[in-house]
């Protein structure tokens, strides 16, 4: 079942062309790998399906629903989550926190409910199980601004997890990691290749995208082109 | 005796008011300077109400938040900017704006000159009683508010607006109405003490609250720490001691006045220079 199409996208960033006229399809389950040269477009792409860059031409369509005209709350409401190449966490808010804030549905947001009622205890234990899988156990209470970079990567990749993703972008996730953070990294892929949980990973490391992905494209003058092999 | 509970109703109420401030500008990050409208708005709202309309002032106090919140409607536009200079300017101008006309509706507001005999709150005792009751509950419900919010996740997602407002839309949670949310309360909060510190007080004018008073519930909150659950009010107590201190120099009126603005300016200055994250508060992460 097809559930990610981009349609002839160009993006243009000034005078040159950073995508231009890309096609992908994605379908349920699918793990879908993108290399590249730096600079290459990579990252745009990513940008494109979040809506967090302006796409010149093309259409990109999420479960039959066309993304152009939604903005990236309304994407991300849709299911779609993302890392990032610089993991983005909340700095001042515990390891746990950050991951019960991704946890909590957005109907649990309100003023009322925070004046009145306790938080929901339930999104406490799936996000320490969480922690203890990538070994962030030790670390839950402590603020997540003071983890080192590899941590920050695990505790990203967690939130994304925690939000109960339709679609995942990983934006290189195994980059600047030690290998046992690796490990952690593929292990949280995994879990989500059970839930057939389709994904777009962008990497420099091949070897990485070869151990996760179903097929890998690389992204070349704007164009993907299907490595044959993998 | 009556001089200490005076001095405690007066620190309760800036307490609270600058827990209010504590919300918007420390928990979310929102540089609200136009905040000292919300507190002023709460003082006319009690002192019309009673004093000119001769309606009860429990139901003044019961009115003031809705209508501190209705007036916070003015600065939604302005505050859901994520750019905090247009933030910080267009809401000291809302503010500036509001307290004009405060200054020249003479017909309703009496102008310049205020409005006293704003009746106590009446609800048994004595009023200096009453007002330590209203005054103390109302520090105890901020400090209880605040930490209920401080571990909901509104108050988690208000600090993810102040560090990471674009992972905020990763999640699906749109920025203005956080923001939206966050003004409104301090908006109604700040009214009810404005409109508290009206009862107390007998009288209000548009001075009452104005861009000084903001300087100083701000330097209360970056004193004791913003963000934190007691900074503002050990904020509000040392600054409020140290001024009443001040009384007992002996100094003119109109002195010791330009004097507290410069202590304002020192402790500012200190702050930045020595603990820029308050007595209370912790270095913030990046």
């Amino acid at each position: 079942m097809l559930e990610l199409e981009i349609i002839d996208l160009i993006i243009r960033r000034g005078e040159s062309t950073v995508v231009g006229k890309l096609n992908l399809k994605v379908t349920k389950g699918e793990r879908v790998g993108v290399f590249g040269a730096n600079g290459s477009g990579k990252t745009t792409l990513l940008d494109a399906i979040c809506r967090q860059v302006h796409f010149s031409a093309g259409k990109i369509y999420w479960q039959g629903r066309p993304l152009a005209n939604m903005s990236t709350v309304q994407v991300a409401r849709l299911g779609v989550a993302r890392s990032f190449q610089f993991p983005q966490i909340l700095p001042n808010l515990t390891v746990l926190e950050n991951l019960i804030s991704a946890n909590t549905p957005i109907s649990k947001d309100g003023i009322f409910r925070a004046l009145f009622f306790r938080s929901p205890p339930e999104a406490e234990p799936r996000s320490q199980a969480y922690l203890a899988r990538c070994g962030l156990g030790i670390y839950a209470r402590d603020l997540a601004g003071t983890l080192s970079f590899g941590q920050r990567r695990l505790l990203e990749i967690g939130c994304v997890l925690a939000r109960r993703p339709q679609l995942v972008l990983l934006d290189e996730p195994s980059a600047g990691l030690s290998d046992e953070a690796k490990r952690h990294v593929s292990s949280a892929i995994g879990e989500m290749t059970m839930k057939r949980v389709p994904m777009i990973i962008v990497e420099h490391d091949l070897n990485f995208l070869a151990q996760h992905c179903d097929v890998i494209y690389q992204l070349e003058d704007g164009q993907l082109v299907k490595q044959q092999g993998y | 005796m009556e001089y200490v509970l005076f001095v405690a109703i007066l620190l309760a109420i800036t307490a609270s008011i600058a827990g209010s401030l504590n919300l918007s500008m420390g928990l979310g990050g929102i540089p609200l300077l136009g905040h000292f409208a919300f507190p002023l708005v709460g003082a006319y709202v009690i002192a019309l109400s009673s004093a000119r309309l001769g309606l009860p002032s429990l139901l003044g106090l019961c009115l003031a938040p809705w209508v501190g919140a209705l007036a916070a409607i003015l600065f939604l536009w302005p505050c859901s900017n994520l750019n905090p200079e247009r933030v910080a300017l267009a809401t000291i101008a809302i503010a500036l704006l509001m307290q004009s006309v405060l200054d020249n509706w003479t017909q309703v507001t009496n102008g310049p000159y205020g409005i006293d005999n704003v009746p106590s709150l009446a609800f048994g005792g004595s009023p200096l009683t009453n007002n330590a009751i209203a005054a103390f509950t109302y520090a105890l419900l901020t400090i209880l508010g605040l930490n209920r919010i401080r571990h909901s996740q509104f108050g988690r997602l208000l600090t993810a607006h102040r560090d990471n407002p674009l992972l905020l839309a990763f999640w699906g949670r749109r920025s203005s109405v956080l923001v939206s949310r966050a003004v409104l309360l301090s908006a109604a909060w700040a009214a009810i003490g404005g409109a508290l510190y009206a009862t107390f007080i007998g009288y209000v004018s548009p001075n009452s609250y104005t861009f000084n008073s903001l300087l100083l519930v701000v330097v209360m909150v970056f004193l004791g720490g913003r963000g934190t659950l007691w900074g503002p009010a050990l904020g509000a107590t040392v600054v409020t001691l140290l001024f009443e201190m001040m009384r007992f120099l002996g100094l003119p009126s109109s002195i010791s006045a330009q004097i507290q603005l410069i202590l304002c300016g020192i402790i500012l200055l200190a702050l930045v220079v020595v603990r820029p994250h308050g007595i209370l508060g912790r270095r913030l992460q990046s």
